[in-house]
Protein backbone atom coordinates (compact mmCIF):
# COMPACT_ATOMS: atom_id res chain seq x y z
CA UNK A 1 0.00 0.00 0.00
CA UNK A 2 0.93 3.55 -0.33
CA UNK A 3 2.14 2.84 -3.85
CA UNK A 4 -1.08 3.74 -5.61
CA UNK A 5 -0.64 5.91 -8.66
CA UNK A 6 -2.30 9.30 -8.70
CA UNK A 7 -4.56 8.24 -11.55
CA UNK A 8 -5.40 4.89 -13.05
CA UNK A 9 -7.70 3.63 -15.77
CA UNK A 10 -11.22 2.91 -14.55
CA UNK A 11 -11.82 -0.67 -13.54
CA UNK A 12 -14.54 -2.13 -15.79
CA UNK A 13 -16.54 -0.30 -18.43
CA UNK A 14 -19.14 2.28 -17.45
CA UNK A 15 -20.80 1.83 -20.83
CA UNK A 16 -23.06 -1.00 -19.76
CA UNK A 17 -25.90 -1.14 -17.31
CA UNK A 18 -25.31 -4.18 -15.17
CA UNK A 19 -28.91 -5.29 -14.93
CA UNK A 20 -30.58 -8.57 -15.70
CA UNK A 21 -31.94 -9.08 -19.22
CA UNK A 22 -35.71 -8.73 -19.48
CA UNK A 23 -36.10 -11.91 -21.49
CA UNK A 24 -33.98 -14.88 -22.31
CA UNK A 25 -34.45 -14.75 -26.10
CA UNK A 26 -33.02 -11.41 -27.12
CA UNK A 27 -34.67 -8.95 -29.48
CA UNK A 28 -31.89 -7.31 -31.50
CA UNK A 29 -31.74 -3.54 -31.59
CA UNK A 30 -30.73 -3.49 -35.24
CA UNK A 31 -30.96 -5.60 -38.37
CA UNK A 32 -28.81 -5.58 -41.46
CA UNK A 33 -29.86 -3.25 -44.28
CA UNK A 34 -30.35 -5.80 -46.98
CA UNK A 35 -30.92 -5.53 -50.72
CA UNK A 36 -31.55 -8.55 -52.88
CA UNK A 37 -33.62 -11.69 -53.07
CA UNK A 38 -35.90 -12.15 -50.02
CA UNK A 39 -34.41 -14.13 -47.17
CA UNK A 40 -34.53 -14.38 -43.39
CA UNK A 41 -31.79 -12.36 -41.70
CA UNK A 42 -31.34 -14.52 -38.64
CA UNK A 43 -31.66 -17.94 -37.08
CA UNK A 44 -32.23 -19.25 -33.57
CA UNK A 45 -29.93 -21.94 -32.27
CA UNK A 46 -29.16 -23.64 -28.99
CA UNK A 47 -25.68 -23.49 -27.54
CA UNK A 48 -24.31 -27.01 -27.08
CA UNK A 49 -20.70 -26.55 -26.05
CA UNK A 50 -17.19 -25.88 -27.25
CA UNK A 51 -14.40 -27.90 -28.81
CA UNK A 52 -11.43 -27.11 -31.01
CA UNK A 53 -10.48 -27.68 -34.60
CA UNK A 54 -7.48 -27.42 -36.91
CA UNK A 55 -8.06 -25.62 -40.18
CA UNK A 56 -6.08 -23.98 -42.96
CA UNK A 57 -5.94 -20.22 -42.48
CA UNK A 58 -7.44 -18.55 -45.55
CA UNK A 59 -7.54 -14.91 -44.53
CA UNK A 60 -5.20 -13.36 -47.11
CA UNK A 61 -3.75 -10.79 -44.72
CA UNK A 62 -2.98 -13.19 -41.91
CA UNK A 63 0.70 -13.95 -41.32
CA UNK A 64 -0.33 -17.57 -40.95
CA UNK A 65 -2.05 -17.74 -44.33
CA UNK A 66 -2.12 -21.22 -45.92
CA UNK A 67 -0.82 -22.78 -42.70
CA UNK A 68 -2.56 -25.02 -40.23
CA UNK A 69 -4.11 -23.16 -37.31
CA UNK A 70 -5.90 -24.39 -34.21
CA UNK A 71 -9.00 -22.53 -33.11
CA UNK A 72 -11.62 -22.91 -30.43
CA UNK A 73 -15.10 -23.38 -31.90
CA UNK A 74 -18.57 -23.23 -30.39
CA UNK A 75 -21.12 -25.81 -31.45
CA UNK A 76 -24.66 -24.47 -31.79
CA UNK A 77 -27.39 -26.98 -32.46
CA UNK A 78 -29.87 -25.65 -35.00
CA UNK A 79 -32.97 -27.79 -35.33
CA UNK A 80 -35.33 -26.47 -38.05
CA UNK A 81 -37.14 -23.27 -37.07
CA UNK A 82 -40.88 -22.94 -37.81
CA UNK A 83 -42.43 -19.75 -39.17
CA UNK A 84 -45.90 -19.27 -37.71
CA UNK A 85 -46.60 -15.60 -38.27
CA UNK A 86 -45.74 -12.45 -40.14
CA UNK A 87 -45.58 -8.89 -38.92
CA UNK A 88 -45.44 -5.66 -40.89
CA UNK A 89 -44.03 -2.54 -39.26
CA UNK A 90 -44.81 1.01 -40.32
CA UNK A 91 -42.74 4.08 -39.64
CA UNK A 92 -44.17 6.61 -37.19
CA UNK A 93 -42.56 9.65 -35.56
CA UNK A 94 -42.22 7.50 -32.45
CA UNK A 95 -40.39 4.56 -34.07
CA UNK A 96 -41.59 1.41 -35.76
CA UNK A 97 -45.11 0.24 -34.94
CA UNK A 98 -46.97 -2.87 -35.97
CA UNK A 99 -49.23 -2.08 -38.93
CA UNK A 100 -50.54 -5.57 -39.61
CA UNK A 101 -49.94 -9.10 -38.51
CA UNK A 102 -50.83 -12.53 -39.63
CA UNK A 103 -50.53 -16.00 -38.17
CA UNK A 104 -51.22 -19.47 -39.34
CA UNK A 105 -53.28 -21.91 -37.32
CA UNK A 106 -51.59 -24.93 -38.88
CA UNK A 107 -48.79 -25.02 -36.35
CA UNK A 108 -46.97 -27.62 -34.36
CA UNK A 109 -48.78 -28.87 -31.29
CA UNK A 110 -45.89 -27.96 -29.03
CA UNK A 111 -46.31 -24.27 -29.82
CA UNK A 112 -49.43 -24.18 -27.63
CA UNK A 113 -47.10 -24.59 -24.66
CA UNK A 114 -45.79 -21.09 -25.36
CA UNK A 115 -48.72 -19.26 -27.02
CA UNK A 116 -52.34 -20.32 -27.01
CA UNK A 117 -53.89 -20.41 -30.49
CA UNK A 118 -56.72 -17.90 -30.98
CA UNK A 119 -60.21 -19.43 -30.79
CA UNK A 120 -61.64 -17.33 -33.57
CA UNK A 121 -59.30 -16.42 -36.35
CA UNK A 122 -60.06 -15.62 -39.98
CA UNK A 123 -56.87 -16.07 -41.96
CA UNK A 124 -58.25 -14.68 -45.24
CA UNK A 125 -59.52 -11.55 -43.54
CA UNK A 126 -56.18 -10.90 -41.88
CA UNK A 127 -54.40 -11.62 -45.14
CA UNK A 128 -56.57 -9.07 -46.96
CA UNK A 129 -55.96 -6.54 -44.22
CA UNK A 130 -52.22 -7.15 -44.49
CA UNK A 131 -52.26 -6.69 -48.25
CA UNK A 132 -54.23 -3.45 -47.98
CA UNK A 133 -51.60 -2.00 -45.67
CA UNK A 134 -48.59 -3.14 -47.62
CA UNK A 135 -47.86 0.37 -48.90
CA UNK A 136 -47.22 1.81 -45.44
CA UNK A 137 -45.14 -1.16 -44.28
CA UNK A 138 -41.38 -0.59 -44.32
CA UNK A 139 -40.18 -3.63 -42.44
CA UNK A 140 -41.35 -7.22 -42.48
CA UNK A 141 -40.57 -9.73 -39.78
CA UNK A 142 -41.30 -13.41 -39.55
CA UNK A 143 -42.52 -14.74 -36.22
CA UNK A 144 -40.70 -18.00 -35.63
CA UNK A 145 -40.41 -20.64 -32.95
CA UNK A 146 -37.65 -23.09 -32.18
CA UNK A 147 -38.09 -26.84 -31.77
CA UNK A 148 -36.05 -27.71 -28.68
CA UNK A 149 -38.00 -30.99 -28.29
CA UNK A 150 -36.05 -32.33 -31.28
CA UNK A 151 -32.81 -32.03 -29.34
CA UNK A 152 -31.71 -34.24 -26.50
CA UNK A 153 -31.47 -31.51 -23.91
CA UNK A 154 -34.92 -31.96 -22.41
CA UNK A 155 -36.65 -28.65 -23.09
CA UNK A 156 -40.15 -28.96 -24.51
CA UNK A 157 -41.49 -25.41 -24.72
CA UNK A 158 -40.44 -23.59 -27.89
CA UNK A 159 -38.88 -20.15 -27.77
CA UNK A 160 -40.42 -17.53 -30.04
CA UNK A 161 -38.79 -14.55 -31.73
CA UNK A 162 -39.22 -12.11 -34.57
CA UNK A 163 -36.72 -12.26 -37.41
CA UNK A 164 -36.52 -9.66 -40.13
CA UNK A 165 -37.22 -10.66 -43.71
CA UNK A 166 -34.55 -9.00 -45.84
CA UNK A 167 -35.92 -7.86 -49.20
CA UNK A 168 -35.59 -4.96 -51.61
CA UNK A 169 -39.34 -4.91 -52.28
CA UNK A 170 -41.96 -5.35 -49.54
CA UNK A 171 -44.45 -7.11 -51.84
CA UNK A 172 -41.79 -9.65 -52.81
CA UNK A 173 -40.86 -10.07 -49.18
CA UNK A 174 -44.50 -10.61 -48.25
CA UNK A 175 -44.93 -13.31 -50.89
CA UNK A 176 -41.77 -14.97 -49.60
CA UNK A 177 -43.08 -14.75 -46.04
CA UNK A 178 -46.41 -16.31 -47.08
CA UNK A 179 -44.56 -19.18 -48.75
CA UNK A 180 -42.71 -19.85 -45.47
CA UNK A 181 -45.78 -19.68 -43.26
CA UNK A 182 -46.28 -22.88 -41.30
CA UNK A 183 -43.13 -24.41 -42.75
CA UNK A 184 -39.74 -25.34 -41.42
CA UNK A 185 -36.67 -23.28 -42.20
CA UNK A 186 -33.26 -24.93 -42.20
CA UNK A 187 -30.01 -23.29 -41.19
CA UNK A 188 -28.68 -23.88 -44.72
CA UNK A 189 -31.48 -21.71 -46.14
CA UNK A 190 -30.20 -18.73 -44.14
CA UNK A 191 -26.42 -19.04 -43.74
CA UNK A 192 -23.53 -20.62 -45.58
CA UNK A 193 -20.28 -21.92 -44.16
CA UNK A 194 -17.53 -19.29 -44.29
CA UNK A 195 -19.93 -16.38 -43.74
CA UNK A 196 -19.79 -14.04 -40.80
CA UNK A 197 -22.59 -13.65 -38.26
CA UNK A 198 -23.35 -11.68 -35.12
CA UNK A 199 -24.38 -13.66 -32.06
CA UNK A 200 -26.83 -12.20 -29.60
CA UNK A 201 -27.55 -13.86 -26.34
CA UNK A 202 -27.97 -13.53 -22.61
CA UNK A 203 -24.71 -14.09 -20.75
CA UNK A 204 -24.25 -16.54 -17.88
CA UNK A 205 -25.80 -15.22 -14.69
CA UNK A 206 -23.38 -14.90 -11.77
CA UNK A 207 -25.84 -13.56 -9.20
CA UNK A 208 -24.97 -10.94 -6.60
CA UNK A 209 -21.22 -10.41 -6.66
CA UNK A 210 -18.67 -8.24 -4.93
CA UNK A 211 -16.62 -5.57 -6.68
CA UNK A 212 -13.51 -7.75 -7.12
CA UNK A 213 -15.30 -10.25 -9.33
CA UNK A 214 -17.83 -7.83 -10.78
CA UNK A 215 -15.50 -4.99 -11.73
CA UNK A 216 -12.01 -6.45 -11.41
CA UNK A 217 -10.68 -4.12 -8.73
CA UNK A 218 -7.56 -5.10 -6.81
CA UNK A 219 -7.72 -7.13 -3.63
CA UNK A 220 -6.28 -4.98 -0.84
CA UNK A 221 -3.46 -6.15 1.42
CA UNK A 222 -4.33 -8.69 4.10
CA UNK A 223 -3.86 -6.18 6.96
CA UNK A 224 -6.44 -3.85 5.40
CA UNK A 225 -8.96 -2.70 8.00
CA UNK A 226 -12.58 -3.73 7.61
CA UNK A 227 -12.46 -5.32 4.19
CA UNK A 228 -9.87 -6.40 1.72
CA UNK A 229 -12.23 -7.24 -1.15
CA UNK A 230 -13.92 -3.83 -1.11
CA UNK A 231 -13.05 -0.53 -2.74
CA UNK A 232 -10.22 1.36 -1.02
CA UNK A 233 -12.13 4.61 -1.13
CA UNK A 234 -15.73 5.16 -2.09
CA UNK A 235 -15.23 8.86 -2.68
CA UNK A 236 -14.67 12.21 -1.02
CA UNK A 237 -16.33 13.74 2.09
CA UNK A 238 -18.39 16.01 -0.16
CA UNK A 239 -20.60 15.41 -2.11
CA UNK A 240 -21.79 13.21 0.75
CA UNK A 241 -23.12 10.52 -1.55
CA UNK A 242 -21.51 7.64 -3.43
CA UNK A 243 -20.74 8.45 -7.04
CA UNK A 244 -22.26 6.29 -9.75
CA UNK A 245 -18.78 5.53 -11.05
CA UNK A 246 -17.63 3.71 -7.91
CA UNK A 247 -17.31 -0.06 -8.51
CA UNK A 248 -19.74 -1.61 -6.03
CA UNK A 249 -21.37 -4.98 -5.45
CA UNK A 250 -24.54 -6.06 -7.27
CA UNK A 251 -25.94 -8.22 -10.04
CA UNK A 252 -23.34 -9.69 -12.35
CA UNK A 253 -24.09 -11.46 -15.61
CA UNK A 254 -27.39 -12.40 -17.21
CA UNK A 255 -27.13 -9.36 -19.47
CA UNK A 256 -28.07 -9.23 -23.13
CA UNK A 257 -24.85 -8.94 -25.12
CA UNK A 258 -24.02 -8.90 -28.81
CA UNK A 259 -20.82 -10.43 -30.13
CA UNK A 260 -20.01 -9.14 -33.58
CA UNK A 261 -18.47 -10.91 -36.56
CA UNK A 262 -18.05 -14.57 -35.75
CA UNK A 263 -17.08 -16.77 -38.65
CA UNK A 264 -19.07 -19.89 -39.46
CA UNK A 265 -16.49 -22.67 -39.74
CA UNK A 266 -18.86 -25.45 -40.64
CA UNK A 267 -22.53 -26.23 -41.10
CA UNK A 268 -23.22 -29.91 -40.69
CA UNK A 269 -25.99 -32.41 -40.17
CA UNK A 270 -24.15 -35.39 -38.65
CA UNK A 271 -23.54 -34.52 -35.03
CA UNK A 272 -21.50 -37.66 -34.35
CA UNK A 273 -18.53 -36.11 -36.15
CA UNK A 274 -18.14 -33.26 -33.69
CA UNK A 275 -19.66 -34.37 -30.39
CA UNK A 276 -16.98 -35.26 -27.83
CA UNK A 277 -16.91 -38.75 -26.36
CA UNK A 278 -19.63 -38.92 -23.73
CA UNK A 279 -21.38 -35.89 -25.23
CA UNK A 280 -21.03 -32.22 -24.46
CA UNK A 281 -20.96 -31.81 -20.69
CA UNK A 282 -24.33 -30.50 -19.40
CA UNK A 283 -25.78 -30.85 -22.89
CA UNK A 284 -25.42 -34.33 -24.37
CA UNK A 285 -25.32 -35.30 -28.01
CA UNK A 286 -26.22 -33.23 -31.06
CA UNK A 287 -29.08 -34.85 -32.98
CA UNK A 288 -29.86 -32.17 -35.55
CA UNK A 289 -28.13 -29.76 -37.89
CA UNK A 290 -25.40 -27.88 -36.16
CA UNK A 291 -23.18 -24.91 -36.81
CA UNK A 292 -19.59 -24.40 -35.69
CA UNK A 293 -18.67 -20.80 -34.90
CA UNK A 294 -15.10 -19.68 -34.44
CA UNK A 295 -14.60 -18.35 -30.93
CA UNK A 296 -17.03 -18.07 -28.06
CA UNK A 297 -20.69 -17.16 -27.80
CA UNK A 298 -22.42 -15.44 -24.87
CA UNK A 299 -24.47 -17.54 -22.51
CA UNK A 300 -24.59 -20.93 -20.89
CA UNK A 301 -25.12 -24.27 -22.56
CA UNK A 302 -28.75 -25.05 -23.50
CA UNK A 303 -29.41 -21.34 -23.93
CA UNK A 304 -31.07 -19.98 -27.07
CA UNK A 305 -28.74 -17.81 -29.15
CA UNK A 306 -29.75 -15.59 -32.05
CA UNK A 307 -27.48 -15.67 -35.08
CA UNK A 308 -27.91 -12.55 -37.19
CA UNK A 309 -26.46 -11.38 -40.48
CA UNK A 310 -23.68 -8.91 -39.61
CA UNK A 311 -24.67 -5.28 -39.12
CA UNK A 312 -21.13 -3.93 -39.11
CA UNK A 313 -19.05 -3.58 -42.20
CA UNK A 314 -16.60 -6.44 -42.59
CA UNK A 315 -14.63 -8.17 -45.29
CA UNK A 316 -16.69 -10.94 -46.78
CA UNK A 317 -15.12 -14.39 -46.61
CA UNK A 318 -17.67 -16.63 -48.23
CA UNK A 319 -15.38 -19.55 -48.97
CA UNK A 320 -15.80 -22.45 -46.62
CA UNK A 321 -12.63 -22.97 -44.55
CA UNK A 322 -10.90 -26.30 -44.98
CA UNK A 323 -11.15 -28.09 -41.64
CA UNK A 324 -8.58 -30.85 -41.12
CA UNK A 325 -9.51 -32.05 -37.65
CA UNK A 326 -12.21 -31.53 -35.05
CA UNK A 327 -11.48 -32.67 -31.53
CA UNK A 328 -13.89 -35.27 -30.16
CA UNK A 329 -11.84 -36.06 -27.09
CA UNK A 330 -13.85 -36.60 -23.93
CA UNK A 331 -14.50 -33.48 -21.89
CA UNK A 332 -15.13 -35.37 -18.65
CA UNK A 333 -11.83 -35.14 -16.83
CA UNK B 1 -58.87 33.46 -18.22
CA UNK B 2 -61.22 36.17 -19.35
CA UNK B 3 -64.60 35.34 -20.85
CA UNK B 4 -63.49 37.00 -24.03
CA UNK B 5 -60.54 34.70 -24.44
CA UNK B 6 -62.72 31.68 -23.87
CA UNK B 7 -64.98 32.82 -26.64
CA UNK B 8 -62.00 33.33 -28.89
CA UNK B 9 -60.96 29.69 -28.92
CA UNK B 10 -64.60 28.55 -29.06
CA UNK B 11 -64.45 25.86 -26.48
CA UNK B 12 -67.43 23.65 -27.01
CA UNK B 13 -66.05 20.48 -25.49
CA UNK B 14 -63.88 19.67 -22.55
CA UNK B 15 -61.11 18.75 -24.99
CA UNK B 16 -59.06 21.33 -26.88
CA UNK B 17 -56.95 20.46 -29.89
CA UNK B 18 -54.23 23.02 -30.44
CA UNK B 19 -52.11 23.44 -33.55
CA UNK B 20 -48.62 24.56 -32.54
CA UNK B 21 -47.52 25.51 -36.06
CA UNK B 22 -45.65 28.86 -35.92
CA UNK B 23 -46.65 29.35 -32.30
CA UNK B 24 -44.10 30.85 -29.91
CA UNK B 25 -43.20 28.10 -27.44
CA UNK B 26 -43.41 29.99 -24.13
CA UNK B 27 -46.62 31.80 -24.98
CA UNK B 28 -48.19 28.63 -26.31
CA UNK B 29 -47.34 26.75 -23.15
CA UNK B 30 -48.66 29.40 -20.74
CA UNK B 31 -51.97 29.33 -22.54
CA UNK B 32 -52.08 25.54 -22.50
CA UNK B 33 -51.19 25.50 -18.79
CA UNK B 34 -54.13 27.79 -18.11
CA UNK B 35 -56.55 25.53 -19.97
CA UNK B 36 -55.20 22.52 -18.14
CA UNK B 37 -55.58 24.15 -14.75
CA UNK B 38 -59.19 24.96 -15.57
CA UNK B 39 -59.84 21.28 -16.13
CA UNK B 40 -59.65 20.92 -19.89
CA UNK B 41 -57.85 18.11 -21.65
CA UNK B 42 -55.48 19.49 -24.26
CA UNK B 43 -53.91 17.88 -27.31
CA UNK B 44 -51.08 19.75 -29.01
CA UNK B 45 -50.26 18.73 -32.58
CA UNK B 46 -47.39 19.78 -34.86
CA UNK B 47 -45.10 20.31 -31.89
CA UNK B 48 -42.00 20.26 -34.12
CA UNK B 49 -43.28 23.38 -35.90
CA UNK B 50 -43.52 25.61 -32.85
CA UNK B 51 -40.83 28.31 -32.70
CA UNK B 52 -38.53 29.99 -30.20
CA UNK B 53 -37.59 33.59 -30.97
CA UNK B 54 -33.93 34.52 -30.98
CA UNK B 55 -30.69 33.63 -32.67
CA UNK B 56 -30.07 29.98 -33.30
CA UNK B 57 -26.69 29.82 -31.60
CA UNK B 58 -27.85 31.56 -28.43
CA UNK B 59 -30.92 29.33 -28.09
CA UNK B 60 -28.79 26.26 -28.69
CA UNK B 61 -26.32 27.44 -26.07
CA UNK B 62 -29.09 27.88 -23.52
CA UNK B 63 -30.47 24.42 -24.17
CA UNK B 64 -26.99 22.85 -24.18
CA UNK B 65 -26.32 24.40 -20.78
CA UNK B 66 -29.62 23.00 -19.58
CA UNK B 67 -28.71 19.51 -20.83
CA UNK B 68 -25.63 19.56 -18.63
CA UNK B 69 -27.70 19.85 -15.48
CA UNK B 70 -28.13 16.44 -13.93
CA UNK B 71 -27.52 14.65 -10.66
CA UNK B 72 -23.77 14.79 -10.11
CA UNK B 73 -23.54 11.52 -8.26
CA UNK B 74 -25.80 9.59 -10.64
CA UNK B 75 -26.95 11.10 -13.96
CA UNK B 76 -29.51 8.32 -14.38
CA UNK B 77 -31.55 9.91 -11.60
CA UNK B 78 -32.31 12.97 -13.70
CA UNK B 79 -33.41 15.66 -14.18
CA UNK B 80 -34.05 14.45 -17.70
CA UNK B 81 -34.05 16.75 -20.68
CA UNK B 82 -36.23 15.57 -23.54
CA UNK B 83 -34.77 15.64 -27.04
CA UNK B 84 -37.93 14.90 -29.01
CA UNK B 85 -40.22 17.80 -30.03
CA UNK B 86 -43.42 16.47 -28.48
CA UNK B 87 -41.69 15.65 -25.21
CA UNK B 88 -39.87 18.97 -25.13
CA UNK B 89 -43.16 20.89 -25.44
CA UNK B 90 -44.79 18.69 -22.82
CA UNK B 91 -41.89 19.28 -20.43
CA UNK B 92 -42.10 23.03 -21.01
CA UNK B 93 -45.77 23.01 -20.03
CA UNK B 94 -44.90 20.98 -16.95
CA UNK B 95 -42.66 23.78 -15.77
CA UNK B 96 -45.67 26.08 -15.82
CA UNK B 97 -47.93 23.82 -13.75
CA UNK B 98 -47.97 23.37 -9.96
CA UNK B 99 -46.13 20.06 -10.41
CA UNK B 100 -45.69 19.39 -6.71
CA UNK B 101 -49.44 19.53 -6.08
CA UNK B 102 -51.76 16.70 -7.02
CA UNK B 103 -53.90 19.14 -9.00
CA UNK B 104 -50.89 20.06 -11.12
CA UNK B 105 -50.02 16.43 -11.73
CA UNK B 106 -53.58 15.66 -12.74
CA UNK B 107 -53.52 18.64 -15.09
CA UNK B 108 -50.26 17.42 -16.61
CA UNK B 109 -51.72 14.00 -17.29
CA UNK B 110 -54.55 15.64 -19.25
CA UNK B 111 -52.01 16.95 -21.75
CA UNK B 112 -51.03 15.00 -24.85
CA UNK B 113 -48.48 16.23 -27.38
CA UNK B 114 -47.79 14.92 -30.87
CA UNK B 115 -45.28 15.21 -33.66
CA UNK B 116 -47.27 16.10 -36.79
CA UNK B 117 -50.98 15.33 -36.76
CA UNK B 118 -51.84 11.79 -35.64
CA UNK B 119 -54.49 9.79 -37.49
CA UNK B 120 -57.00 10.02 -34.65
CA UNK B 121 -56.89 13.84 -34.72
CA UNK B 122 -56.81 14.24 -38.51
CA UNK B 123 -60.49 15.23 -38.59
CA UNK B 124 -60.55 17.19 -35.35
CA UNK B 125 -60.99 20.94 -35.35
CA UNK B 126 -57.63 22.55 -34.61
CA UNK B 127 -57.39 25.79 -32.69
CA UNK B 128 -54.55 28.30 -32.95
CA UNK B 129 -53.33 29.66 -29.63
CA UNK B 130 -54.45 33.23 -29.23
CA UNK B 131 -51.35 35.11 -28.08
CA UNK B 132 -48.63 32.93 -29.54
CA UNK B 133 -48.59 33.89 -33.21
CA UNK B 134 -45.01 34.27 -34.43
CA UNK B 135 -45.82 35.88 -37.78
CA UNK B 136 -45.38 39.37 -36.33
CA UNK B 137 -41.98 38.60 -34.83
CA UNK B 138 -39.28 40.98 -36.02
CA UNK B 139 -36.36 38.82 -34.90
CA UNK B 140 -34.83 35.55 -35.98
CA UNK B 141 -36.39 32.32 -34.81
CA UNK B 142 -35.75 28.59 -34.64
CA UNK B 143 -38.29 25.78 -34.78
CA UNK B 144 -38.45 23.10 -32.13
CA UNK B 145 -37.73 20.56 -34.85
CA UNK B 146 -34.43 22.28 -35.75
CA UNK B 147 -33.51 22.52 -32.09
CA UNK B 148 -34.19 18.85 -31.45
CA UNK B 149 -32.32 17.78 -34.57
CA UNK B 150 -29.22 19.44 -33.08
CA UNK B 151 -29.60 17.17 -30.06
CA UNK B 152 -29.85 14.03 -32.13
CA UNK B 153 -33.56 13.70 -32.84
CA UNK B 154 -34.20 11.76 -36.04
CA UNK B 155 -37.53 11.96 -37.77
Amino acid sequence: MGHRRVSAPHRSSLGYRRVRARRIVPAPRAWQEYEGAPTLLGFLGIKAGMTHCVYIEDRPRSHLVNREVTAAVTCIETPPMVVFGLRGYKKTPYGLQVAADLRTLETKEELSRRVKPPKKYDFDKSNKNFESKIDEIIELRAVVHTQPYLTGMGMKTPQIAEIKIGCSNITEGYQYGLSLLGKEVLIRDVFKAGEIVDTIGVTKGKGFQGPVKRHGIKILQHKSKGTKRGVGSIGPWHPARTMWTIPRYGQMGFNMRTDYNKRIMQIGSDGTQIVPKGGFVKYGIVKNNYILLKGSVPGSKKRTVLLRTPVRKQTQLVKEPQILYISTESQQG
Amino acid sequence: MSKEAKKEVQITQSKINIDATNAILGRLCTEVAKYLKEGYAVNIVNCEKAVISGKKHSILREYRDMQKKHTHTNPRRGPFHPKRPDRLVRRTVRGMLPWKKSSGKAAYHRLLTFIGVPDELSKAELVKPRYADSSKLDCKRITIGELCREFGWQE
